[in-house]
């Protein structure tokens, strides 16, 4: 009995020591794009039949291109560093099809993926065939075709880009969602004219500030919108005119973007302002300061049944609610402590922290998709930039840091991140006029989105969409 | 002989008086702290803030420092940048194809020098083999200095695998974990390497493969580490 435990002690003894191996942790990888060519896509049809087919190729083209460089993913190969001519091979590889392209051609000039893509015209109907393909391995990671019409020739291309990032990344892609924004585009005042009505509507358009939409119609002052959680309707601020009581009050209003209704939802005296929705959709907070001073209240999704969430203290204001992906936690500004600051407190409205205590006023909190950290406006040396806090209000970073021409520093303010958390698009007034511009939340990739003269305020990332 | 008599007839009196309202306070306060608590002092409010800078926007911070950043690395990532050339495709080509072929020549000729290494140091590991009985073998295992030494060279090691670790921007956050068992001949040339703890994701693992040819020779371990990182080996975690 001895001799067998004694056995069995050394035969532990011998695993354990065998087992003892010399382990290296190596760290985080240096990350790296891939080098990516995607020729001009091939026209299948015929010329003569199709007087818009390079317009349609183009713009099929130069959006898919738009959305693969903002993933930050990839780098372009240059078409003169090309061996073969893409217009004389055909889509798929050789020797499954005798004219088709070779793998070795685009491996020797380093290409780590090849797009190869092309179309028909039929009618007023878009067929669109692509393929990627992983070119070290000769592997085809994406063979699809995608039907569509020549007026969403912009959602083909999304879908196409969204599909590959999937195939890479098993993520979903943001190339479908949307922005929300308050604008005064449609107003008639311009710099340096006078005698005008400045008038400020809600917008969508998609993510890269394209096919820029009008929500409103109200000829007033519309502001600080906010996405439903479906993507399928938004919630607005707009200074409606009270006939019985001869004035405007900033109401609270939604929007349905299918049926294009709209639903006044509170228009309680002073503001209704800041609202948005619970995660679930079952309710929305929002600032109401009929009582004289601005607080954070709960309501029904209609706007009916609210209760204080916040309660000064001492008239302090409590305002801009951004509720926490998980739907426990909401951030929002406040003054109760001197000067504006981001607070979190839970949903009920206990547990209040401070986040932020330096800087001279910190405004509009946004969520990072997991929850972790905010993005704020901080307002330092007379501008505001973009801060990233984590939610227990360490690593404090600033994001943005620009002068206007004039040398003067620019303003960068209203950060709202993607879906994903890639992204953060935010108002900048560098250029001179308040225009939308993405950054990456590592404060790199900063990419101007709007190129005219208006000025866009508020911008909201839409949740992922199909 | 006054005071005295002044003291001897007001003691008493202003004695208890004052016992009396050292008593009285005393209970006043006592059933206050107990009954009436005062409010919580608000410290966050006394807090000042106006001092305090908001940070400034810093540069990017390099990713990881390439402490011994070799010609062989540096070729690897010049590699896949296409350049753009203005001159027509054709002289283009002829030129790709000369520099190919020389990549190619040095390519086979570096590695026939790592796989003539690789059959020496064999051939001496089999010379040394047969040795058996009557001796005190060199064993594995690293005490006092030489154990100082070996944590030394790990940690070389460990900064020189990092400085060619990378993966496309695509993995990353996606936190993939692969682990690879390298096994190492006396010059520091990779010998063995295989995939132990899968990612899961292809690319990943080979990314992970490509890391460790990448990196090889690794740092040259000394006499008294050989034989453990030529017969035993390690294991490298990407990233951990």
């Amino acid at each position: 009995m001895k001799l067998l435990s004694l056995l069995i002690a050394l035969v532990f003894a011998f695993q354990a020591q065998a087992s003892e191996q010399i382990f290296i942790k190596v760290g985080d990888a240096k990350v790296r794009k891939s080098n990516l060519a995607f020729p001009p896509i091939q026209f299948f049809g015929s010329p003569e039949k199709n007087a818009n087919y390079q317009r349609v190729g183009a713009e099929i083209y130069k959006t898919i291109r738009n959305d693969l460089d903002i993933s930050y993913y990839f780098s372009f190969i240059d078409p003169k560093a090309y061996i073969e001519d893409p217009a004389q091979t055909s889509l798929k590889p050789f020797p499954s099809e005798a004219n088709g392209f070779k793998f070795s051609n685009w491996r020797s000039i380093g290409t780590e993926f090849l797009i190869r893509a092309g179309f028909d015209i039929k009618g007023s109907n878009v067929e669109l065939d692509v393929y990627l393909y992983h070119v070290p391995k000769g592997d085809t990671l994406l063979s699809r075709k995608y039907k569509g019409t020549t007026t969403n020739l912009r959602e083909i291309a999304h879908t196409f880009s969204n599909d590959v990032i999937y195939r890479l990344t098993g993520k979903k892609g943001i190339f479908k969602t949307q922005l929300v924004f308050s604008s005064d585009r449609d107003s008639t005042c311009r710099p340096g004219k006078s005698g005008c009505t400045t008038w400020k509507e809600i917008y969508t358009s998609d993510y890269d500030a394209k096919n820029i939409k009008r929500v409103t119609r109200h000829k007033s002052i519309s502001i600080s919108p906010n996405w439903h959680p479906d993507g399928d309707q938004v919630l607005y601020t707009s200074y409606a005119y009270h006939p019985k009581m001869k004035m405007r009050n900033p109401d609270l209003f939604s929007f349905e973007l299918k049926t294009r209704k709209s639903y006044l939802l509170s228009w309680r005296k002073g503001v209704n302002s800041g609202g948005t929705w619970t995660p679930d959709g079952d309710n929305l907070y929002l600032t109401i300061s009929k009582s004289g001073n601005a607080d954070i209240y709960r309501a029904d999704k209609d706007g009916k049944n609210i209760k204080n969430i916040t309660n000064g203290p001492l008239g302090a204001l409590n305002v801009e609610p951004a509720i926490s992906p998980d739907g426990k936690h909401i951030a929002f500004s406040s003054d109760r402590n001197g000067r504006p600051m981001i607070y979190i407190m839970d949903i009920n409205g206990k547990n209040i922290k401070r986040i932020t205590r330096a800087g001279r006023y910190n405004s509009t909190p946004s969520w990072s998709p997991d929850g972790k950290s905010l993005v704020f406006a901080g307002w330092d040396k007379g501008h505001f930039d973009l801060f990233l806090v984590s939610k227990d209000g360490v690593n404090l970073t600033r994001l943005t840091s620009a002068k206007k021409s004039n040398g003067k520093w620019a303003n960068n303010e209203d950060p709202s991140f993607s879906p994903d958390g890639r992204h953060i698009v935010f108002v900048s007034d560098r250029s001179g006029q308040r225009q939308l511009y993405l950054i990456s939340p590592d404060g790199t990739n900063e990419r101007r989105i709007t190129f005219d003269t208006a000025n866009y305020f508020k911008p909201k990332w839409s949740p992922m969409m199909e | 002989m006054r005071s005295d008599s002044l003291g001897s007839t007001l003691e008493p009196k202003f004695w208890w008086l004052s016992i009396g309202l050292h008593v009285g306070i005393f209970l006043v306060f006592s059933v206050k702290a107990t009954f009436f608590p005062s409010e919580a002092i608000n410290i966050e409010g006394a807090i000042r803030v106006d001092v305090v800078d908001l940070p400034d926007k810093l540069p990017p911070s390099p990713v990881k420092p390439k402490p011994e950043a070799k010609p062989e690395a540096k070729k690897a990532a010049a590699k896949p940048k296409p350049k753009p050339k203005p001159k027509p495709n054709t002289v283009n080509l002829a030129k790709k194809r000369n520099a190919k072929m020389t990549d190619a020549i040095e390519r086979a000729r570096a590695l026939q020098k790592i796989e003539d290494l690789l059959k020496e140091e064999e051939s001496k590991a089999v010379a040394a083999a047969p040795v058996k009985g009557n001796q005190i073998s060199k064993g594995s295992q690293l005490k006092g200095v030489h154990k100082l030494q070996y944590d030394d060279y790990i940690g070389e090691l460990e900064s020189h695998i990092r400085s060619h670790w990378s993966i496309p921007a695509w993995l990353a956050n996606l936190e993939l974990r692969a682990s690879v068992h390298v096994k190492v001949t006396p010059e520091g040339f990779v010998k063995y390497k295989k995939i132990k703890k899968s990612s899961g994701n292809e690319t990943y693992d080979d990314a992970v493969l490509a890391t460790v040819d990448k990196a090889s020779p690794f740092p040259r371990p000394s006499d008294k580490f050989r034989a453990i990182l030529d017969s035993e080996g390690f294991v490298l975690g990407f990233p951990e």
